[in-house]
């Protein structure tokens, strides 16, 4: 009987056995060496007046548990932030992480409750920093790298959930897809440096167009962007789009290689998704793409809509 | 098993529905989330039938929580998620964000203590009503297709399957309990119902 008591001294983990009325009977070495006031006794004291903010919490149901129902529980670190005051080496201030088992012990007609403290800060410090460089990576491999805007595999998984959404919510969907008229053109007379500058001007001016917070702005492609605007019909759709383009306009960046308006323009294709045939996303982009397609082949710096089988244009085109 | 008939069965619902009750009213009380789980409905399979039922083609991944019992009714417990639901209960009820596909290790920790919330409450529930007293394990997790989990070859008695849905933020998440008697406990059980409706009746 002796050794086991010693075994249990010696363990690197914490244990704690309560009797029937939740008197403390055995504390071992590194529970107490683990408390913060580690002058504190515990042996033969009740474990609510040891541990008065343990009252009610889902500990002390599970002591209950174990004591009255016979039943063991397992108390998780992400579901229990530090259960128990204990704290890392001497006079530290640094919580440890803990995983608490609690089972019965039936011992001469008498039901005990043994407490088993796993340190588990290593795994839980190990997780964080993992958890964190997975989001950054993820972030990167989501991220435009030269306009710092959703790509397009971001845009993909966007879209796929927004439909989900308007699928379950009832609510409208609307994509916009625009490009910048006769980029090419405007790479090759002033330069892919330019071109660049010319990407990240206009990117910026949408976004700041763009206020609501769902609305999602991403590179698909190139000089080709799209818009996923959730809640909003093909009408407010087109409208937005036709507020964008004039935006864009008025920001009267040099094009020499654009006749018709001698500065840079965008073309606009907008699609609204369509409930009633549960479309899918990839038909969407092709409608909202075809849309971007025909206002380009009208004489681009136009928008046009594509809804119902029909074709939308902006309702008042003032310059 | 087979041979209960439907007061019986409703009282076997009544005594899950408390539990898992209780199981919603400690989650929620450990989340600070209201969850809400849905009245259970009961189902007397055999093997065959109860994998087939929890996962028709078996190729789902699932994670299971079970715990095993001993006493008046001895056999094993189980929670059965499919993984992908899993992943969205343990991630609502810790807040987390993590981009991964599976479980990581505190995931996992948190999935087998929801699982033993559960459990004990129906175990409570089941103890408390029928005026029986089990010997338990602690939770284990595991993962895997159906046939891992519940080996149909393996296991000749019938299975209790109780289906649950579970609401938390707007999310309806479908699991199952399980329960697999061993040899007379079947029997046992059934009896210990009798014995509950003849005292609830008088």
């Amino acid at each position: 009987m002796k050794l086991f008591e010693k075994v249990l001294q010696n363990l690197h983990s914490g244990v704690l056995i309560l009797d029937s009325d939740l008197t403390i009977s055995f504390a071992n070495h590194w529970f107490e060496y683990s408390l913060q006031d580690n002058q504190i006794a515990l042996v033969g004291y009740s474990f609510l007046d040891c541990f008065p903010d343990l009252k009610d919490s889902r500990l002390h149901t599970a002591i209950n548990d174990s004591l009255s129902n016979n039943l063991p529980s397992f108390l998780s670190p992400g579901l229990n932030r530090h259960p128990l005051p204990l704290y890392q080496g001497d006079n530290s201030k640094k919580p440890i992480d803990q995983l608490i088992r609690v089972s019965p012990i039936l011992n001469a007609d008498q039901t005990y409750c043994m407490i088993e403290v796993s340190d588990v800060s290593a795994m839980v410090q190990r997780e964080s920093v993992l958890n964190a460089m997975t989001k950054k990576f993820s972030g990167l491999a989501l991220t435009d790298e030269l306009t710092n805007v959703a790509n397009r595999r971001q845009f993909n998984i966007t879209l796929d959930k927004e439909i989900r959404y308007a699928s379950r919510d009832g609510k409208p969907l609307s994509l916009i897809f625009l490009d910048i008229d006769l980029f090419k053109p405007y790479n090759d007379t002033l330069g892919h440096q330019s071109g660049d500058l010319c990407l990240i001007q206009v990117i910026n001016a949408l976004r700041k167009r763009l206020r609501r917070g769902g609305d999602q702005l991403a590179r698909y492609g190139g000089d080709e962007f799209c818009i996923i605007l959730p809640d909003t019909p093909i009408k407010s759709a087109v409208d937005t789009a036709e507020s964008l383009r004039i935006v864009i306009q008025k920001l009267a960046i040099p094009h020499p290689a654009n006749d018709a308006a001698n500065c840079v323009t965008i073309s606009i294709g907008v699609a609204c998704w369509d409930r009633t045939n549960n479309e899918s996303s990839s038909s969407l982009v092709l409608r909202a793409d075809s849309a971007l397609y025909r206002a380009k082949k009208a004489g681009r710096n136009q928008v046009l809509g594509h809804a119902q089988e029909t074709w939308i244009k902006a309702s008042s085109s003032q310059e | 098993m087979t041979d209960m008939n439907a007061l019986e069965l409703d009282a076997l619902q009544e005594i899950f529905n408390v539990g898992v009750g209780r199981a919603a009213a400690s989650l929620s009380q450990l989340t600070h989330e209201a969850i809400a789980m849905s009245v259970p409905v009961i189902h007397i399979l055999s093997p065959e039938r109860a994998a087939e039922f929890l996962d028709p083609y078996h190729d789902r991944n699932l994670t299971c929580v079970s715990q095993m019992f001993s006493g008046s009714f001895s056999g094993h417990a189980l929670l059965i998620f499919p993984s992908a639901n899993s992943l969205e209960i343990v991630r609502l009820m810790l807040g987390s964000e993590m981009p991964l596909e599976q479980l990581s290790e505190v995931e996992q920790d948190a999935m087998c203590e929801i699982g033993n919330i559960i459990l004990n409450a129906c175990f409570s529930a089941i103890s408390s009503m029928l005026s029986e007293r089990f010997n338990c394990q602690l939770p284990v997790l595991k993962a895997g297709y159906i046939t891992d989990i519940l080996n149909p070859a393996s296991f000749d008695k019938q299975v209790l399957i109780v289906q649950i849905r579970m609401g938390l933020e707007k999310h309806n998440i479908e699991g199952f309990l399980g329960f697999l008697l061993e040899n007379q406990s079947q029997e046992f059980l059934h009896q210990a119902l009798k014995q509950f409706l003849i005292k609830a009746e008088t």
